[in-house]
């Protein structure tokens, strides 16, 4: 799907141990090169989706998400550090990912995804991964990925537990097939440890990953879901609702 | 026949244990067993099954063993099906 770029000597040196993974190898490596993610929210979630993707040599990161730092970010946000404490969050993203991997190039926004910008963010970008605390944002990420039919990872967490899926519209069930309507019961803050928000980001990274160079098999029609409390991993398959309003006439 | 329900999520939170097994007639279908849990539940737990009517939450996730069920399916089940039910999570 992604492009494929040349990668240059020190690339091939920083990358080489995963070239080695089967089906990957520098084919891969060049896909990412040529490739750009969306993550909506550099949080508990996208901060390490972020870290991973960026780490892997993905080309270029668009990070969507508003705000300055808070102390009660830092147990989980890893792209935030207290020195940057009351500034803005999507630059202390930009930072450490920069630190990281400076070959990387960032799209930083200081907004978070809504109906009025989603339509801007998607087109800039050949995945999405949606890590957006509310279902709001999620919904209004879903439309578009459905409307200009980009690959839309969906993970989220609570508590100890997470779920994640990768959608690719007119195949697989989107958000609104599987939540037609915001779950009264969910609410804006919620209990979270950084290593299980840490946990579903890794793997919604590989996923990513997956789907950009074409190897493995993705989540796709299938949903993951994890208790990290006893360590309960389920994979289920999910369906299309004919009848969704979002993708019901997407084929 | 007897199923085995699971709940996840803030269902797994309200119920207070993650499983629970019922005995029930044979002819009915994973709605009416949603309804009948409903019925014994705390109010928590009632209220992401069912909204004040009765009627399933639409976003209420079921799965019955390893496949998702829309609410709109009819879905017939057997003794010893494995019931998951999980309220959407969005937690990032
Ligand atoms: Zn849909």
């Amino acid at each position: 799907m992604s492009k494929r770029i040349p990668l240059t000597d020190e690339e091939r040196a920083v990358y080489e141990w995963q070239m080695w993974v089967d089906d990957f190898g520098e084919a891969g490596q060049k896909k990412l090169k040529g490739a750009s993610v969306l993550i909506s929210r550099v949080g508990g979630l996208g901060s390490v989706v972020a870290y991973e993707l960026a780490a892997a040599g993905i080309g270029t990161l668009v990070l969507a998400h508003a705000g300055n730092v808070k102390s009660s970010d830092l147990n989980r946000q890893l792209l935030m550090t207290h020195d940057w404490l009351g500034k803005p969050r999507v630059e202390s993203a930009e930072r450490r990912l920069k630190d990281l991997n400076p070959r990387l190039n960032i799209v930083a926004v200081a907004e978070n995804v809504s109906e009025e910008n989603a339509a801007g963010l998607v087109e800039q970008v050949d995945l999405i991964v949606d890590c957006a605390p509310l279902f709001e944002e999620r919904f209004a990420m879903n439309r578009q990925a459905v409307l200009q039919r980009k690959p839309l990872v969906e993970c989220a967490m609570f508590d100890l537990e997470a779920s994640i899926t990768t959608a690719l519209p007119g195949e697989t069930p989107c958000l609104a097939c599987l939540t037609p309507e915001k779950p009264a019961a969910w609410t804006r803050e919620f209990p979270v440890f950084g290593a299980v928000s840490g946990t579903v980001g890794c793997i919604a990274a590989m996923e990513a990953i997956k789907v950009l160079a074409g190897f493995g098999e993705p989540l796709t029609g299938k949903m993951l879901t994890f208790d990290l409390r006893d360590m309960t991993f389920s994979r289920r398959s999910i369906t299309r609702n004919p009848a969704c309003r979002v993708c019901g006439n997407v084929a | 026949m007897q199923l085995k329900i699971r709940y996840e999520t803030l269902l797994k939170r309200a119920a207070g244990v993650a499983r629970q097994s019922i005995d029930v007639a044979e002819t009915q279908d994973v709605r009416d067993i949603v309804g009948e849990l409903a019925s014994q539940a705390n109010n928590k737990v009632r209220s992401m099954l069912v909204d004040a009517a009765g009627n399933m939450q639409p976003s209420l996730l079921i799965f019955v063993n390893d496949c998702q069920v829309n609410a709109s399916d009819s879905c017939p089940l057997s003794d010893g099906d494995e019931i998951t039910l999980m309220s959407p999570i969005s937690g990032g």
